[in-house]
């Protein structure tokens, strides 16, 4: 493997093991959704960024904070998308690409903002997503107790005295941090995939949450990693690749379960014998 | 008939259709669910482009296929819809975008299968967009008053000797038909505005079904118009621009009846000025509001009350 090569797989490992990681919050919250108008979002701001000339994470990041700021004061956590968003996830888009058709030839832009491209990354975007990495690692850790107290009872987290609005703000901040950091990598609509397929997989193996955090990053690094020797054996788009990965194996794993239950269901059958 | 004017009829027609369907998209509360089918749509199409079959029956065939799967995944309790659709979501996209990479300069075609290309359509999709019209106007015409009955009440809807089933899936069916129309013109990735911004725009000044279709279908249309005007003048994606502006006239239509509700509210409360507002405790229970739906199809009436009593 060449330097570029090794440059993208530990771009695509370490964004893997934060996005896998941090997924198991989102699932537990459900927000996918909430998830996916991130990216749109970002995509404005990496398009916006392209345009001016500057860093693309920078505006990537501007544009992500003024959604968490937009949507963490509604009822974001609550799962249930709302209009708004569903206008704010496609009007973001839609700006975004009416902003880059401006530029001449601007099909290549698009594609590298809408599904990254791992082969270009910088050693900076690698350091970025290394320290990226640790942080959401350690703040998992750190707060683990109280993350989890708050996903599955916001009113006990508020009457024990936990300041509940802060640890949400948080934790779409987090995640906010960790799509932007995976833009130049996989792009503004493929961080979904790998923040919500390998952890969902994790809860499927497990109903454990701190496994099924170990567990969900390992199998997104392992994921991308896969996804990029694939793309370098058959030339594919990389990132897309590692997010099939990670769709086939949470639709494989769910097939097994459901066959598990049924032979399960079958079998007690057997053994009761006709009544 | 040049470009230009094929692309406005197709953007007009395209509006008035996606705004019709958009009522049902809204009241049931689906702006997700389309979301992932019009990604679940995208590797269709292009699976349809590279073997060199017909768009319409390829992606029509796919999306079909991923609604089936979504349903299935979302049939159990245990599993959790969002993260079923949002998986299924990604998981498609990013296997339209791998179906392409395997051909050789695929920017080009990606971003006319995600954003459209609105002025090179032919004859044959203005035809496609019109059977599709008339499609949407048949099932409003035949089962609009059951459609509205399933969105309000889904027990009383089952309690009345009706299949929740089949009426679900006709109005997947026909989203995912006005999805595949829109591809060509505003592209699998934008085709969810069109399909649910008019409704949602028209919801914000009425309440009564009827007129809410009617300003629905306006809005779409409009749209529709001023974006191709728009794109053909200041030379941007035609795609983008349909969508930027009809998410704009949302965006206008919410700051002007929230500004409206502020005025109206300040004014009751009004001269003892002193005296904040009671807290709305009520807000989002109005009763024009259908009760939050977990997912289309999720499970039979009957399904339900046996789970439940084995649960007890």
């Amino acid at each position: 493997m060449t330097g570029f090569g090794v440059r993208a797989a530990a771009e695509l490992i370490f964004t893997g093991a934060t996005c896998g990681s941090l997924g198991v919050q989102v699932v537990l919250r459900r927000l996918a959704f909430f998830t996916e108008t991130l990216g749109h979002v970002a995509f404005l701001g990496i398009v916006a960024a392209t345009i001016v000339g500057s860093d693309i994470k920078l505006g990537a990041a501007v544009a992500a904070a003024g959604a968490v700021a937009l949507s963490g004061r509604g009822r974001i956590a609550s799962g249930q998308p709302g209009r708004q968003s569903g206008i704010l996830v496609s009007g973001a888009l839609a700006l975004g690409v009416v902003l880059i058709s401006s530029r001449q030839g601007f099909s290549k832009d698009l594609t590298a903002a809408l599904v990254g491209s791992p082969l270009t990354v910088t050693t900076g975007d690698i350091v970025v997503a290394g320290i990226v990495a640790a942080c959401v690692v350690a703040v998992l850790a750190a707060v683990h107790k109280e993350l989890l107290l708050a996903a599955f009872d916001p009113h006990v987290t508020q009457a024990f005295g936990y300041p509940a609005r802060l640890i949400d703000t948080g934790l779409l901040s987090l995640l906010a941090v960790t799509v932007v950091t995976a833009a130049p990598a996989i792009g503004a609509t493929l961080p979904l995939a790998l923040l919500v397929g390998p952890s969902a997989t994790a809860l499927l193996w497990t109903r454990r949450v701190v496994p099924a955090t170990v567990l969900g990053g390992l199998l997104a690094a392992g994921s991308a990693a896969a996804g990029l020797v694939l793309s370098l054996h058959y030339r594919l788009a990389a990132s897309a690749a590692s997010a099939i990965l990670c769709g086939a194996l949470f639709l494989l794993t769910l097939a097994a379960v459901r066959l598990g239950h049924l032979m399960a269901v079958f079998t007690r059958r057997q053994a009761a014998g006709p009544i | 008939m040049t470009a230009v004017d094929r692309a406005i009829i197709e953007a007009v027609v395209l509006g008035t259709v996606g705004g019709l369907i958009s009522v049902q998209i809204v009241l049931r509360r689906l702006p997700f669910f389309t979301l992932a089918m019009t990604h679940a749509t995208f590797p269709g199409v292009v699976l349809a482009a590279i073997a060199g079959i017909n768009l319409y029956a390829g992606g029509g065939l796919f999306g079909v296929l991923i609604v089936l799967g979504i349903l299935a995944l979302s049939r159990r309790r245990e599993q959790d819809t969002t993260t079923a659709i949002g998986v299924m979501l990604s998981a498609g996209f990013a296997l339209g975008v791998v179906l392409l990479s395997a051909q050789s300069g695929f920017s080009k075609d990606l971003s006319a299968y995600t954003v459209g290309q609105i002025f090179t359509v032919g004859d044959s999709d203005l035809v496609a967009v019109a059977v599709v019209g008339v499609l949407v106007v048949a099932l409003l015409g035949v089962a609009g008053r059951q459609l509205t009955f399933r969105a309000f009440d889904p027990g009383g809807y089952a309690a009345a000797g009706y299949r929740p089933t089949v009426i679900d899936i006709a109005l997947l069916l026909t989203v995912e038909a006005v999805i595949v129309v829109a591809v060509p013109a505003v592209g699998a990735i934008l085709a969810v505005t069109i399909l649910v911004a008019p409704a949602a725009t028209a919801r914000l000044w009425t309440h009564r079904i009827p007129a809410i279709t009617a300003v629905a279908v306006l809005t779409g249309s409009t749209g529709g118009l001023i974006g191709v005007l728009v794109s053909n003048s200041y030379d941007v994606a035609a795609g983008g621009a349909i969508t930027v502006v009809t998410g704009a006239l949302f965006t206008l239509s919410l700051a002007v009846t929230t500004a409206r509700r502020a005025r109206v509210s300040r004014r009751r409360s009004g001269s003892r000025g002193s005296v904040p507002p009671l807290p709305d405790r009520h807000r989002g229970t109005r009763r024009d509001v259908p009760p939050a739906l977990p997912c289309i199809g999720h499970m039979s009436e009957k399904r339900k009350l046996l789970s439940i009593r084995r649960d007890r």
